[in-house]
């Protein structure tokens, strides 16, 4: 009862039964969740069951249309703020992948900075990211995967949020660059930002501290909650598969 | 009858000159319709035997030059003409510093023909910034403009056009590279103009000799615009590289011609023309060719025309900036090209350029 009490003391950000569509199609059902501050919580499923898109309708990103439920942060209503205003109130988005844009990482890096104040830590943040060299690079072309989601997640430090929603920040990136970014989590939490952490294979899991629940969809749906380390057993041992069985929707799985 | 007040012209138009970071009273030479404004920097390079001159004084006092390296490079200078430059950089001499040429149309209706002569003697190396004009609604300018690469010389020619909707504009270049010369030719506009052909021939005669050409091409309101770029490769291990970034706005129309000929072994050339519309009445058209007559060359090319994607709108909204602001990052990224091979000292004024384009696209 009394954790219960202080998880909606501490929520920054509140799903609530929302429910997307793109292009007419509903992707995610009535899908709630709650990321509280200074922790991690995290949102596991197999490919395509709706993780990117319950986060791009989050973010407000046009063409993932809300059709029901609501979004708040810090209890305020934010479900129909345009993306920009989102972003500025504190919800920011590490894309999956990069689009392909001729704009070089230096000036992305001193528009962000110089929207969200933050020009005061670009040396210190890219230097911890290993980044700094490259700046003189374009979005997107040429980048390693490693390089990829270090410099998505410059990105999002620069935007110094409250809620950073991370898809799949650790895919196809090797040791080295997810201990970086652990880290940089890490950081992120100890600054009280509440973190919703997207992963496929978990493996990025045991670097993180203050992890709080962990969220599993399928189709579209949020099947399962529960603490971090035990749902992540269950899906290390048992596979995505079990949950849609014991406690997914009607689709053919 | 109206009283032209021609210290007020002057006034403005150096200050015009001076905002687009042109800095022509530091030195260089500015050219007001037909009158020599002033010319800073040719008692100053005369020292060291080059010669800065305007090109009915050379066509005067050193005709013999002019016409031998016209004839070299295949170009003729008429006498009949308002205006325009001799540079003469003699054998190993390099002048690093830029040195500003700016001509500028302020007559309403006036047809300004310029004749420029760039002689770089062998091991010679120059810096040149161009800007050319228009402080009334029409006019017309014809520029002729005969480049002569010696062996081993180095010319970076930085072209800044800023025009009036009613002004026409036809420009040709020719280039003649000897052995180990390079040149890289930079261009951009600001600003909508009635109609433009643009030409420019490069012929790489020399072995080893290298051009670059970087050009940034801004349609805007109801502009005409052709712009052509031929590189001959003629010399063995002779290159080019020739790049466009074409911007449609508005109802511009925008021809981009580039074209690179092998005719020597071990050469190599590559292609690349990009353009992104912004609206649905402007048109551009990219005409990469290549040709060869011999298999011991390499050349490429690379072209593409389309719109701002989406997914580069969504993330950039994401991030927190308004479409019109992600439109304008956009931009900036997409026609910053060429910023490395500029001189420092140029790199500042080319900054400045892009960054008011990128403004104005929001």
């Amino acid at each position: 009862m009394l954790e219960n009490i202080t998880e909606a003391r501490l929520t920054m950000l509140e799903v609530k039964e929302l429910t997307v569509a793109v292009e007419n199609h509903i992707i995610v059902k009535r899908a709630s969740l709650r990321v509280i501050e200074r922790k991690i919580s995290v949102l596991m499923g197999p490919n395509a069951s709706g993780k990117t898109t319950l986060l791009k309708a989050i973010v407000g990103i046009p063409g993932y249309e809300i059709v029901s439920g609501k979004i708040f942060l810090n209890g305020e209503d934010i479900t129909n703020d345009p993306p920009w205003i989102r972003a500025r109130k504190g919800i920011c988005l590490a894309f999956q992948s990069l689009p392909k844009i001729h704009v070089k990482i230096e000036h992305l890096v001193k528009a962000i900075s110089e929207k969200y104040s933050s020009a005061n830590i670009v040396d210190y943040a890219s230097e911890k990211l290993h980044l700094k060299y490259l700046f003189e690079r374009s979005l997107g072309q040429g980048l390693s995967g490693g390089e990829e989601k270090r410099t998505e997640l410059l990105t999002v430090v620069l935007q110094k949020p409250r809620i950073a929603l991370l898809d799949e920040p650790d895919s196809g990136v090797d040791v080295e660059s997810i201990r970086i970014i652990a880290d940089v989590i890490n950081d992120l939490v100890k600054e009280n930002v509440g973190v919703l952490l997207v992963t496929h294979q978990g493996y990025i899991l045991k670097y993180l501290r203050n992890l709080n629940k962990a969220y599993i969809m399928v189709s579209g749906e949020i099947v399962y909650e529960g603490d971090v380390e035990e749902v992540y057993n269950k899906v290390l041992n048992l596979g995505y598969s079990y949950f849609k069985r014991e406690y997914g929707g009607k689709e053919a799985w | 009858m109206v009283e032209v007040n021609m210290e007020e012209v002057v006034r403005k138009a150096l200050e015009k000159a001076s905002s687009l970071g042109l800095e022509v009273q530091r030195g260089g030479s500015f050219l007001l319709d037909e009158t020599v404004i002033f010319k800073t920097l040719s008692n100053e390079l005369r020292k060291y035997d080059i010669l800065y001159l305007d090109i009915r004084e050379a066509l005067s006092n050193y005709r013999d030059l002019v016409e031998e390296y016209s004839r070299k490079i295949g170009v003729k200078i008429s006498e009949k003409v308002s205006g325009g430059v001799l540079l003469y950089i003699p054998e190993n001499v390099k002048v690093r510093d830029p040195i500003f040429t700016c001509f500028a149309i302020s007559k309403p209706g006036f047809t300004q023909k310029i004749a420029n002569l760039y002689i770089v003697e062998d091991g010679g190396e120059a810096v040149a910034a161009k800007g050319c004009l228009a402080y009334v609604w029409e006019g017309a300018h014809v520029g002729l403009t005969g480049v002569y690469l010696g062996k081993g010389a180095k010319l970076v020619s930085v072209m800044l056009h800023n025009w009036m909707p009613k002004v026409a504009v036809s420009a040709y270049t020719k280039v003649l590279a000897l052995n180990d010369a390079e040149l890289y030719e930079y261009y951009i506009n600001l600003t909508s103009l009635y109609k433009i052909r643009f030409l420019v021939d490069i012929l790489l005669k020399g072995e080893g000799a290298k051009a670059k050409s970087d050009m940034v091409i801004i349609g805007k309101g109801t502009s005409d615009m052709t712009y052509e770029v031929n590189a001959k490769l003629l010399g063995e291990n002779s290159s080019a590289e020739l790049r466009s970034r074409i911007l449609g706005r508005e109802n511009s129309k925008v021809v981009a011609k580039a074209s690179i000929t092998a005719s020597a072994s071990e050469t190599r050339g590559h292609i690349e023309c990009h353009g992104l519309l912004l609206s649905r009445n402007a048109k551009i058209a990219t005409i990469p060719k290549l040709h060869s007559s011999i298999p011991e060359t390499t050349l490429t090319h690379e072209a593409s025309i389309g719109r701002i994607s989406k997914d580069a709108l969504d993330y950039l909204i994401a991030k927190g900036f308004t479409e019109e602001e992600a439109v304008s990052i956009i931009v900036r990224g997409f026609i910053e090209i060429g910023l490395d091979r500029i001189p420092a000292k140029l790199r500042g004024l080319i900054v400045k350029t892009i960054n008011a384009v990128a403004k104005s696209s929001m």
